[in-house]
């Protein structure tokens, strides 16, 4: 191994896993069922954890997870590596379809309402959280450390609380062009603490 | 226009409306830089994830294995031109073309004169910001410290009453009583609901904070809670209810409400 500036054994361990992945998916793109369940064995823990931090409720995060599998499976075969690596690619479906959920049902169903039920609070729409969530968090932790509060705050919003970044410019009270560069340079900053893409 | 680089972090984030997304694919489509960002901050973002994995409920697995085998996979070729990478077909998903911003509540005028609390329109700023730390919050681990110290003290108080917290349909939600903390957890299948606080505010002298369960309009006592502090109050027969809402009555309950003044409400 030449890199030994990486972070340590963990980029070791992705690289044969992905080498895995990688054969898995040629033969789902073969129309392989069996081969689709190794798909999901490998990946659904963290690609319905993604959805789940975005949704946070269980049984949506559920339904959506089930869509995404099977538009990955629909769309096997048009995947190619200027998409991203495998994951990335179904992690981009998936969170895509994520934020539109929480944009449009999400909205719905957490407001908090008048006794009389005619009148409805301008409550904040975010609010359910996801109890299934892993208390394994101690890597993404530090890893948000790395970024300035600021960074942290915008990339939250955007990137978890499915807010469009005209949205999070509203909330924290910036002008768009702020936030857009937040966002950027926070999601540069996660990129380089998880030491990928350099 | 000339800014376009400026978008790959909200392109990423998939923080861009509609328009701005097909904007920034066609740049996608001439710029390198860009797309070899994207491309690295995607896998960045995937690593990430190794984090925050949750296993999806074990049943899962043979709904979707299910449902795959019923449909045909889509051929190689991409019968449509260069920019529709990204638009997926998919039917049976809406794209909500603009988010729409909560209905305007109209000033509340026959319906019911609280004193305090749910007839004024509360600080914007600051609810969007206690969201922005909920969401936070999430990035850190899916549930807020707090609250993770709030559910664990109800599994170590009853762990009868605790697997509420495995039900399949469980929504748990964050609430404010006369400015303290609350969190509901309500499960509509098991017909349970708990409301959980650690710093609840006083009730006052002889008084209770009462939890009704709202069914159709009418409210039914679900729960007493005598003094402030540290409290659990499990609620039963939530089925066919639509809210949980609480209100301060005199100590020991009251058989109907006494008061217009709903100091919470949530709805489920
Ligand atoms: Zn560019």
């Amino acid at each position: 191994m030449t890199d030994d500036v990486g972070p340590p054994a963990r980029r070791v361990a992705d690289t044969a896993a992905n080498e895995v992945l990688a054969a898995v998916f040629a033969r789902v793109c073969e129309g392989s069922e069996e081969a689709f369940a190794e798909l999901y064995d490998i990946t659904s823990a963290r690609l319905h954890g993604l959805i789940l931090s975005v949704v946070r409720a269980p049984d949506l995060a559920a339904e959506i997870t089930q869509e995404v599998y099977v538009e990955v499976w629909r769309q096997a075969a048009r995947w190619s590596a200027d998409k991203g690596s495998v994951r990335a690619w179904m992690h981009t479906i998936a969170h895509r379809r994520a934020v539109d959920r929480v944009r449009s049902v999400q909205r719905e169903t957490e407001r908090e309402v008048r006794w009389a039920g005619t009148t409805r609070e301008s409550e904040p729409d975010h609010t359910w959280e996801g109890v299934e969530q892993r208390l394994e968090v101690e890597g993404v932790r530090a890893a948000l450390e790395e970024l300035s509060t600021l960074q942290k705050e915008a990339v939250s919003l955007a990137y978890y609380g499915g807010y469009s970044h005209r949205e999070v410019a509203e909330i924290l009270g910036l002008p768009l062009g702020t936030v857009k560069t937040r966002i950027r340079d926070g999601l540069l900053g996660l990129r380089s603490v998880m030491g990928a893409g350099t | 226009m000339s800014d376009m680089h400026s978008m790959v972090g909200s392109y990423v984030a998939d923080a861009l409306d509609d328009g701005e997304r097909e904007e920034f694919d066609q740049h996608l489509a001439s710029c390198a830089a860009c797309r070899a960002e994207v491309y690295s901050l995607r896998e960045a973002l995937v690593e990430v994830g190794a984090f925050h994995e949750a296993a999806p409920p074990p049943m899962l697995r043979a709904s979707i294995l299910g449902a795959i085998s019923g449909i045909s996979q889509l051929p190689a070729q991409e019968p449509r031109p260069a920019r529709s990478e990204t638009a997926q077909p998919s039917p049976a998903v809406q794209h909500p073309s603009a988010v729409q911003p909560p209905p305007e509540s109209p000033a509340p005028s026959n319906v019911i004169a609280p004193a305090h609390g749910f007839g004024r329109p509360r600080r914007p700023v600051s609810t969007w910001l206690a969201a922005a730390a909920a969401v936070l919050a999430v990035a850190l681990g899916g549930v807020t410290v707090w609250q993770q110290s709030e559910l664990r003290s109800v599994q170590a108080a009853d762990a009868q009453r605790a697997d509420l917290l495995a039900a399949p349909d469980l929504v748990v939600a964050p609430g404010t009583l006369d400015g303290g903390r609350l969190t509901y957890l309500v499960s509509k299948e098991r017909g349970e609901a708990l409301v959980t606080s650690s710093d609840l505010p006083d009730p006052g002298p002889e008084r209770s904070w009462q939890v009704w369960v709202m069914k159709d309009g009418v409210p039914r006592s679900g729960a007493l809670l005598d003094s402030g502090g540290r409290v659990q109050a499990w609620i039963d027969g939530v089925s066919g209810g639509q809210a949980l809402a609480i209100t301060n009555e005199p100590r020991g309950g009251s058989p109907a409400p006494t008061t217009d003044e709903i100091q919470a409400i949530i709805e489920f």
